[in-house]
C-alpha cells in the first residue's frame, strides 16, 4: 500500500469512527429503538421462546452494528466507507424524523412512534456533521479512484501523497465553511420565525418561507443540472 | 458544466430537501442545504489555466546510448487545483531517472516547477517532440477536467557511434582497406599513386617523364612516356544497403540492420575522410520493380532510394540523414534493379562497391545477379584489387542469447560458407562480420597486414 492511500485509509477510518460514534449514540437514545428492542424482546420470548433479557438483544443490535462497521473498516475499499458512512445516516434518520412537524405515520395510522430524545440544535449538529464527514468521504473516495489512476501513469506516490493532503485542506475548509454559515442560518430564521410568531397572520408562515427558500434552491439546481446535459462530456487523454 | 461528483451532490441535496418539504422537517432542509452550499462555494475556486512557459533545451544531435537530460519549466498562475503535465517519450527511448509526467498542485498562488529527467537513445533516427499533454482538474473535481497540448516542436537527432578508424602510423604496415582504383574525372591534386604510363602532352612537367619507358621506344620518334598519377578526392566508392526483413532479425534495437547501418556510416567516414565520392543505395531482396509499376512511378522511387556519389561533410551529412531514415523494406528494389537505377552515376567510374547485408538461401541468387550486374561497371584491375567487397553480417548470432543458442547460431554460419563461395567464384570479397564478438573497427584492422 503507498502513502497516499495509506494516509487517505486513515483519515477516511478517524472520520467514520467518529461518525458512527455519534450515530450509533443518537440512535440508542432514540424513542424508536426503545420500541424495537421491547419488539425484539417480546418476539424472541414468546414466538422463539428464547427468553433474553432486552439488554441482550441491546447488546447483540450493536454488536452487529460494531461487526458491520469494523468489517467494511477492514475492507477498507472506497465501497466499504460508504458503506458505513449509509448505515450511520440510516442509524440518526429516526431521530431526525422525531423532529417533523408532520408526523405522517400517527395521522394515518395511529403510529406515535417518534418522540425527541435530543433537542433539535443537538440533532442539527450531529446531521451536520455527519453530512459533512460523507461529502469528504465522497470526495476521498473519488480521490482514491483519481490517484490509481495517476499511479499507473506513472506519477510518483510522493506527489500524489502532497496533493491528497491540499487538496484536503481545500475540501475540509469549504465543508467547516458550509457548516457554520447553514448553522448560522438555521440560528437566524428559528430567531426570524421567533419574531415572526406573534404577528397572527404569519403564524405558519415559516413554512411558506422555507417553501419559497427551498424551491429557489431546487429550480436553481435543477436549472444547473438540465444545463449540464445539453454540454457534451470531455474525455481525459493524458 | 458539472461532474458526477457535483451531480451526487445535488441529488444527495434534493433527496435531502424534498424529504424535509415533506415531513415539515427542517433538519432534513439543513442537511440538503449543506452539499449544495459546499456545490456552490467550491464553485467559485475556478480550474487552473493551461501551463505557461515551457523552456526548450538546445542540443539536438546526440548518439545512441547518449543521456539526454530534458529539464522544463512549469508555470501554473490561475485559478486552484490540479495540473497535470506530461510528456510523451518518442519510440525507442528509454526513461533513465526521473518522471516524464508531472503532478502538481496549484494554490492560491502562481506556482512555478520543475520537470526534470533523463532519457537514453536506444535507436538511431530522427524524433520529434512534438507536443506535450495537460490536464487541469478543479480543486474539488466539481468541474470537469480541461486538457489540451502544448507544441514543442523538439527534434532530436540520434545517430550512430562514429567509427574511430585511426591513421597507421608505422611505416611498415599498410591497410588492405581497398580504395577504388581509378578516378573519374582527370582534376584534381595528383598523388603518389601510380597509375599508368600515357604519353606525353603538352603541359605535362618534366619530372614525370619516365625515361626508362620512353628510352626504350626511343627509335619510333614517339613523344616521350609520363607516368600518371592518380588524382585526390575523384574516387568513387558505392555503398549498398540491404533493408529486407532479413536484416530484422533479433529485437528492435539490436539487430543486423542496425549494424549494418553502423558498417555503412563507419564507411562513409572512412572513404569521405580520404577524399573519395561516396554514393549509397538502399535496396531489399524482397522487393521487385514490377510491385510498383501498378501505382507509382519509378522516377520517384529511384531519388528516394539511393544518393549519388558526392565529397565532403555534405555528403555525409546526407548520408547521415538517409540512415538515420533506414528502416526494414525502406529501400524500395532489389539489388540488380538498383544498381540499374545507379547506372547513369557508375558509369565510367570504376568504383568500388559495398553491399552490405547477411547472405542467406533466399537472397543468395539476388546477390549473384546484383554482382554480375556491378561487373559490367567495372573495369579489370591491374593488380586484381577486389571492387566488389560484401560485408556479412552472422545475424543468427545476434539473435542467440545462451551457449547453446550460440552454437546453433555457429552451425547455421558454416552452413552459409557454401554459400559466401558462391559470390567469390562470381569476383566479390567476402567479409564476415559478427558484431556480438567484434567491433566493425577491428573487421577493418583484420585487413590491415605487416609488409
Amino acid at each position: 500500500m503507498n502513502y497516499s492511500t495509506y494516509l487517505i485509509k486513515l483519515i477516511n477510518t478517524g472520520i467514520c469512527i467518529g461518525a458512527s460514534y455519534l450515530a450509533l449514540q443518537t440512535f440508542m437514545a432514540s424513542s424508536i429503538m426503545e420500541q424495537l428492542f421491547i419488539s425484539l424482546t417480546e418476539l424472541f420470548n414468546s414466538q422463539l421462546n428464547l427468553y433474553v433479557d432486552e439488554a441482550v438483544v441491546k447488546a447483540g443490535f450493536i454488536f452487529l452494528i460494531l461487526a458491520y462497521i469494523i468489517y467494511n473498516l477492514y475492507r477498507g475499499e472506497a465501497v466499504n466507507v460508504m458503506n458505513i458512512y449509509y448505515v450511520d445516516i440510516l442509524l440518526i434518520i429516526f431521530e431526525v424524523f422525531s423532529h417533523s412537524k408532520f408526523q405522517w405515520l400517527t395521522i394515518f395510522f395511529g403510529l406515535d412512534v417518534y418522540k425527541p430524545a435530543k433537542s433539535f440544535t443537538e440533532i442539527l449538529f450531529i446531521a451536520l456533521l455527519i453530512i459533512g464527514g460523507y461529502i469528504q468521504l465522497f470526495f476521498d473516495s473519488k480521490f482514491r479512484e483519481t490517484s490509481l489512476e495517476f499511479a499507473d501513469r506513472g506519477i510518483d506516490d510522493d506527489e500524489i501523497s502532497k496533493v491528497y493532503i491540499k487538496r484536503s485542506h481545500v475540501s475540509l475548509t469549504v465543508i467547516v465553511f458550509s457548516f457554520f454559515v447553514i448553522i448560522l442560518v438555521s440560528f437566524l430564521i428559528s430567531a426570524m420565525v421567533d419574531m415572526l410568531l406573534p404577528i397572527p397572520l404569519l403564524n405558519n408562515m415559516n413554512y411558506i418561507i422555507f417553501g419559497i427558500f427551498t424551491s429557489l434552491i431546487l429550480s436553481t439546481t435543477l436549472y444547473i443540472f438540465l444545463k449540464d446535459q445539453t454540454k457534451p462530456q470531455e474525455q481525459n487523454t493524458l | 458544466m458539472i461532474t458526477s461528483v457535483s451531480k451526487n451532490y445535488l441529488f444527495s441535496a434534493l433527496t435531502f430537501i424534498t424529504i424535509g418539504i415533506l415531513l415539515g422537517n427542517m433538519i432534513f432542509v439543513y442537511m440538503g442545504l449543506m452539499p449544495i452550499l459546499f456545490l456552490l462555494t467550491g464553485l467559485i475556486f475556478k480550474t487552473p489555466n493551461r501551463p505557461q512557459d515551457i523552456e526548450l533545451e538546445e542540443k539536438q544531435s546526440y548518439y545512441i546510448g547518449d543521456t539526454i537530460e530534458i529539464e522544463r519549466k512549469i508555470i501554473a498562475d490561475q485559478g486552484l487545483g490540479l495540473v497535470i503535465y506530461g510528456e510523451e517519450l518518442p519510440k525507442h527511448f528509454e526513461l533513465v531517472e526521473g518522471n516524464n509526467i508531472s503532478l502538481i498542485w496549484k494554490g492560491m498562488n502562481s506556482t512555478t516547477t520543475m520537470l526534470r529527467y533523463r532519457i537514453r537513445c536506444t535507436k538511431r533516427g530522427i524524433y520529434n517532440l512534438k507536443e506535450a499533454l495537460w490536464e487541469t482538474k478543479h480543486s474539488l473535481g466539481l468541474v470537469p477536467t480541461q486538457h489540451g497540448t502544448i507544441p514543442l516542436n523538439q527534434t532530436l537527432i540520434v545517430q550512430t557511434i562514429p567509427l574511430q578508424v585511426k591513421k597507421i602510423r608505422q611505416q611498415k604496415v599498410f591497410s588492405n582497406i581497398p580504395m577504388p582504383s581509378e578516378a573519374q574525372i582527370k582534376l584534381g591534386i595528383p598523388t603518389t599513386d601510380f597509375t599508368e604510363l600515357r604519353e606525353y602532352r603538352f603541359g605535362d612537367t618534366f619530372k614525370n617523364i619516365n625515361w626508362k619507358a620512353t628510352s626504350r621506344r626511343a627509335y619510333t620518334m614517339k613523344p616521350p612516356m609520363v607516368n600518371e598519377f592518380e588524382r585526390e578526392g575523384m574516387k568513387i566508392v558505392w555503398l549498398f544497403l540491404n533493408t529486407s526483413r532479413a536484416m530484422a532479425l533479433g529485437t528492435s534495437v539490436s539487430n543486423p540492420l542496425e549494424y549494418a547501418v553502423q558498417a555503412v556510416m563507419g564507411l562513409s567516414q572512412y572513404y569521405l575522410g580520404r577524399n573519395c565520392r561516396v554514393g549509397l543505395s538502399l535496396y531489399s531482396d524482397e522487393k521487385r520493380m514490377q510491385d510498383y509499376l501498378w501505382f507509382r512511378s519509378t522516377s520517384n522511387a529511384k531519388e528516394e532510394d539511393y544518393l549519388i556519389p558526392d565529397i565532403g561533410k555534405r555528403q555525409l551529412y546526407q548520408i547521415t540523414n538517409k540512415l538515420l531514415e533506414a528502416e526494414i523494406n525502406r529501400g524500395q528494389f532489389d539489388l540488380t534493379q538498383t544498381v540499374k537505377n545507379c547506372r547513369g552515376h557508375i558509369l565510367g567510374g570504376n568504383p568500388l562497391f559495398f553491399i552490405v547485408t547477411c547472405i542467406n538461401e533466399a537472397n543468395i541468387s539476388q546477390l549473384e545477379r546484383g554482382i554480375m550486374e556491378l561487373r559490367r561497371y567495372i573495369k579489370t584491375s591491374r593488380h586484381h584489387k577486389a571492387s566488389i567487397i560484401v560485408i556479412h553480417i552472422a545475424s543468427y548470432k545476434i539473435k542467440a542469447n545462451d551457449e547453446t543458442e550460440n552454437l546453433a547460431a555457429d552451425i547455421l554460419e558454416i552452413e552459409k560458407i557454401q554459400l559466401i563461395r558462391r559470390l567469390r567464384s562470381k569476383g566479390a570479397m567476402i567479409i564476415q562480420w559478427d558484431p556480438t564478438r567484434n567491433m566493425f573497427t577491428d573487421v577493418l584492422f583484420n585487413q590491415v597486414r605487416s609488409r
